[in-house]
């Protein structure tokens, strides 16, 4: 991308959402994040670009910050709700008021202080983001304008890709349902193999993801074209088994992937080649198939 | 193999078995070949898109659809092309009790020695 002002300005994108419901809102602006060039760094301003309603601040094509109105201070909350009484409260606003008026990160230099560690700050920005991001899918239709700039000043590892976020966004808005899909997956799931647990809502043909294990190395877009893939499998595979006690394994010669479904949740496991991840958990889940997870139908609920 | 039910050879584009053992009409194999093009291809589709890094998988380069095992609570199926690029695949039909570590170790090596 060029760097220059103006050029920068040709590169100035503006799009309407499509979508009505809150997830084809999201997963759409998230997949228009994937297609920028490589290594983009700008704004996606929600409502006009004199003045948006809500900004994402994108990095290296990494989302670093959603900023909505009404919740400048949400990420406190946050930190608040991970540290607990360990903050000093007042102490942490004036520090946010300084920060915001001095334009600098807040969560970084909590860390470079030593208020929070780097896990937790990591946790509450991408809970931030999500519940942000959440409430800019409720503008529906949200018309978005791509501005790119050259600031930057984001450390990477406090920055999110675009399947974090849905992931995290899935997450929020389906709390409830993500909670026991989570736990399934740290049962079951070896420490160095990827996990996702994708959820479908009523009137969606694509599966949601609302819980992860370990890293999230996709896009967003790709995150989609996977929860299609796995749901087509366990589909085809009805052929031999329609209850839910079937379990896919396919592999590629390099490494594995465990698919299977239960409720309305599907599942997708990779392992790594060496086989042994694999091998627990398909034997974990053949001998603790049970696993209480939520039934009946849903939406992703309105902010 | 002990637990093996039935196995053939399966041309995946058209789900037709090519040749079976025990010969004779298996509907369980006739089911599973038919589903074998579905359950190799789509893997074919995705996995180039699945890559981890190359610390955790080595490189990004997985071949299509190489082999795919549905367990479920009647029959564990193996299915797994002949070659990373061929159109023929193995089917396998084993019962649930049956070694998987075993039949899969058993059928790479056979595979790997066959001129099918």
């Amino acid at each position: 991308m060029d760097d220059s002002s103006n050029d920068a300005r040709r590169d100035v994108i503006a799009r309407t959402a499509r979508d009505a419901d809150a997830q084809g809102v999201v997963t759409e602006f998230l997949n228009f994040i994937d297609a920028l060039p490589t290594g983009s760094t700008g704004a996606l301003l929600f409502g006009t670009p004199d003045n948006p309603v809500a900004t994402v601040l994108i990095e290296d094509d990494r989302i670093c910050w959603a900023q909505v109105p009404g919740r400048t201070r949400r990420l406190n909350e946050f930190l608040f709700k991970h540290t607990g009484a360990a903050l000093d409260r007042a102490a942490l606003r004036t520090l946010f008021d300084e920060m915001r008026a001095s334009a600098q990160p807040f969560g970084q230099t909590l860390v470079e202080r030593g208020i929070v560690n780097a896990d937790t700050l990591r946790t509450a920005l991408l809970e931030h983001v999500a519940e942000s991001i959440h409430a800019i899918a409720e503008l529906a239709p949200p018309t978005y304008t791509w501005m790119p700039h050259r600031s930057r000043g984001y450390k990477p590892q406090f920055t999110f890709n675009t399947g974090e976020v849905l992931a995290a966004f899935g997450s929020f808005a389906l709390a409830a349902r993500a909670s026991p899909i989570r736990r399934v997956l740290a049962n079951l799931a070896s420490d160095d193999a990827c996990g996702l647990g994708f959820s479908r809502p009523m009137d969606v043909s694509t599966p949601l993801p609302v819980a992860w294990h370990g890293r999230v190395p996709y896009t967003a877009s790709r995150i989609g074209r996977l929860g299609q893939w796995a749901l087509g499998l366990v589909d085809v595979s009805a052929v031999f088994d329609d209850t839910e006690q079937r379990i896919v394994m396919a592999h590629d010669g390099q490494k594995t992937m465990l698919v299977w479904r239960q409720n309305a949740e599907v599942f997708f496991v990779l392992c790594p080649h060496d086989g042994v991840g694999a091998q627990r958990v398909l034997s974990r889940r053949i001998r603790r198939p049970s696993e209480e997870l939520p039934t009946g139908r849903f939406r992703v609920p309105p902010v | 193999m002990p637990s093996v039910v039935s196995a053939g050879f399966v041309d995946i584009a058209s789900g037709r078995l090519v040749a079976q053992h025990p010969v004779g009409r298996d509907k369980t194999l006739e089911t599973a070949a038919s589903a074998s093009s579905e359950l190799l291809a789509r893997v074919g589709i995705t996995m180039p898109d699945t890559h981890l890094t190359p610390s955790a998988v080595g490189p990004a380069t997985p071949d299509p659809g190489l082999e795919t095992v549905v367990v479920s609570e009647q029959f564990v199926h193996v299915f797994r092309r002949v070659a990373p690029t061929s159109n023929m695949a193995l089917v396998i039909v084993c019962k649930p009790d049956v070694n998987l570590g075993m039949v899969l170790a058993r059928s790479r090596v056979l595979l790997s020695q066959s001129e099918v």
